[in-house]
């Protein structure tokens, strides 16, 4: 009777832990390590490892699911996201990633995803961790406080422009936002009576370590560390958003439109303008507020390109070299970071990596007119090695660059790329 | 009633040629109203500032500064905002944070 009954308890727990266990094990995440080799009759795919700010998660999906379907070389991106700060210090110190990251799957792989559509997750080697191949980060390196000294293994460069907004729920009736404002509103809280802006608890700001918090900063003379607001709470940037999509949520399901205000990336916004607006800004001793695209429903991004929009920031983007050759120690990571860099690359990829770039909402280095050393910095004229600023206006909007051909060349100086006439 | 006539008149005129004077100009190039007055034009407004000051042709100047590349001529939307933060120094100066 006593074997009968710890029988009968021994097959229930067994039976009980297999039920258990059944889901994960019917449907267990692959290793990131395994989706170099697809299951499926898709050709093998190089691997790339990489640490970005949460407001590249557009350009990743997109540039992830092209570059896995990528014929000439193929790609799978690795990802997962952090701070700017975060990912400046992991690449300069190798830290590595614990946690699971994610990518994107081939068109073979899930015929149905669509960059609306979440990344799938994978793991890592357990213990260790994965080390990484990119980091990137979308605020200047001088503005993180407390990173290490950059090693020499280490390759900066300096990717598509980055831009920072203020948005507000679609049913706000507010429009614009002044240097002096804004200020007021995340240096004081309620105290800086900014009407309609006044409610501590409605003012949804990121943590220190992230660019937007980071930029915005810059951009209205209030200290990261001094940043009013929260993430629904109002505790200060301590308790400030971990990610964008936290403060589309907040602005989005509003009790009090009028008063919520948060700090998006201008990509962000892009993917999110069906129920958010977002305020033009006024920088300090300028005589109007602009929007970053030329018009509030535009995507064209003028006034970031020739500065009537202030609030922004090169991104930048980092992989492993030797110190002594210079050489990448993963080529493939330099080859994905030249494609978002701008620059060409070789072999050729199936698909144009600067409309990619475009169409999420960032600017390519060569259809910026203007440029600055710092954030919030001083801006000043510039003019990008081979202009692609009619290419770039006619991927997002429509241009009146002259077209040409070999037939038809451009007049005066103008140089034909793309069959359009570039001024440089 | 020439009298009366020349009272509507006058005023009209005048009315038309400055509509047409500010329509040539354009939308930012000839004037300039400042962050005091609303976007409607409405208010206690009528400082006009001359079409110099309202923003800067950057093909003539040689090497611009931050303050005229931000408020360069463009094509682009502008909103003016009549603004007064209550904190603001009366010199248009920020008070330290708290």
């Amino acid at each position: 009777m006593t074997r009968l009954a710890a029988c009968t308890i021994g097959a229930a727990a067994l039976i009980g832990s297999l039920l258990t266990a059944a889901p994960a094990f019917a449907d267990p995440l692959p290793t990131c390590a395994s989706l170099a080799n697809p299951p499926l009759a898709q050709p093998a795919s190089e691997l790339v490892y990489i640490q970005a700010g949460d407001t590249q998660t557009n350009l990743l999906k997109q540039l992830g699911r092209k570059l896995r379907d990528n014929t000439a070389k193929p790609i799978t991106l690795v990802f997962f996201t952090s701070g700017s700060c975060t990912n400046i210090t992991a690449m300069y110190t190798q830290v590595p990633v614990t946690v699971n990251m994610t990518y994107i799957p081939s068109l073979l792989e899930d015929p149905l995803w669509t960059p609306s559509s979440a990344p799938l997750n994978c793991t890592v080697p357990t213990p260790g961790g994965q080390p990484l191949d990119v980091g990137n980060s979308a605020v200047f390196t001088a503005s993180c406080t407390g990173i290490p000294a950059k090693p020499e293994t280490v390759k900066l460069t300096t990717g598509p422009i980055q831009a920072y907004v203020l948005g507000v729920p679609e049913s706000s009736s507010q429009t614009a936002i002044t240097y002096e404002e804004a200020y007021f509103v995340f240096g004081y809280g309620a105290a800086g009576m900014i009407d309609p802006w006044v409610k501590v608890s409605n003012l949804w700001i990121r943590t220190v370590s992230k660019s937007t918090l980071l930029t915005w900063a810059a951009n209205i003379s209030v200290p990261a560390n001094k940043f009013q607001g929260g993430c629904g709470s109002g505790g200060g940037a301590g308790s400030g958003c971990g990610a964008s999509a936290q403060v589309v949520a907040g602005l989005q399901n509003n009790a009090d439109p009028e008063s919520a205000i948060g700090l998006l990336g201008d990509e962000v916004y892009d993917a999110d303008r069906a129920f958010l607006n977002i305020l033009a800004f006024r920088a300090k001793g300028q005589y109007a507020a602009y929007y970053p695209d030329k018009t509030a429903s535009s995507r064209d991004k003028q006034n970031i390109r020739d500065g009537h929009y202030t609030v922004w920031s090169p991104t930048v983007w980092m992989y492993n070299i030797n110190a002594a050759t210079q050489a990448p120690t993963n080529p493939t990571a330099k080859y994905v970071v030249d494609m978002i860099d701008g620059v060409p690359v070789s072999p050729a990829p199936s698909f144009e990596p600067d409309t990619v770039v475009a169409g999420v909402g960032l600017v390519p280095d060569c259809a910026m007119h203007v440029a600055r050393e710092f954030d919030g910095g001083p801006l000043s004229l510039y003019t990008p090695p081979a202009s692609c600023t009619c290419t770039y206006e006619k991927t997002v909007a429509t241009t009146s660059c002259a077209t040409c051909s070999v037939a038809t060349p451009c007049a005066g100086t103008a140089v034909c790329r793309n069959n359009l006439c570039e001024a440089n | 009633m020439t009298l009366k006539m020349l009272l509507i008149c006058l005023p009209l005129a005048a009315g038309l040629g400055c509509g047409d004077n500010l329509d040539g100009v354009g939308k930012d190039a000839g004037t300039h109203v400042d962050s005091s007055v609303p976007k409607d034009g409405s208010g206690s407004g009528s400082n006009i500032i001359p079409p110099d000051a309202s923003c800067f042709d950057l093909s003539t100047i040689t090497s611009p500064t931050n303050n005229q590349i931000i408020n360069a001529c463009t094509d682009s939307d502008k909103i003016f905002k009549d603004s007064h933060p209550p904190l603001l120094g009366s010199d248009g100066s920020l008070p330290p944070l708290p």
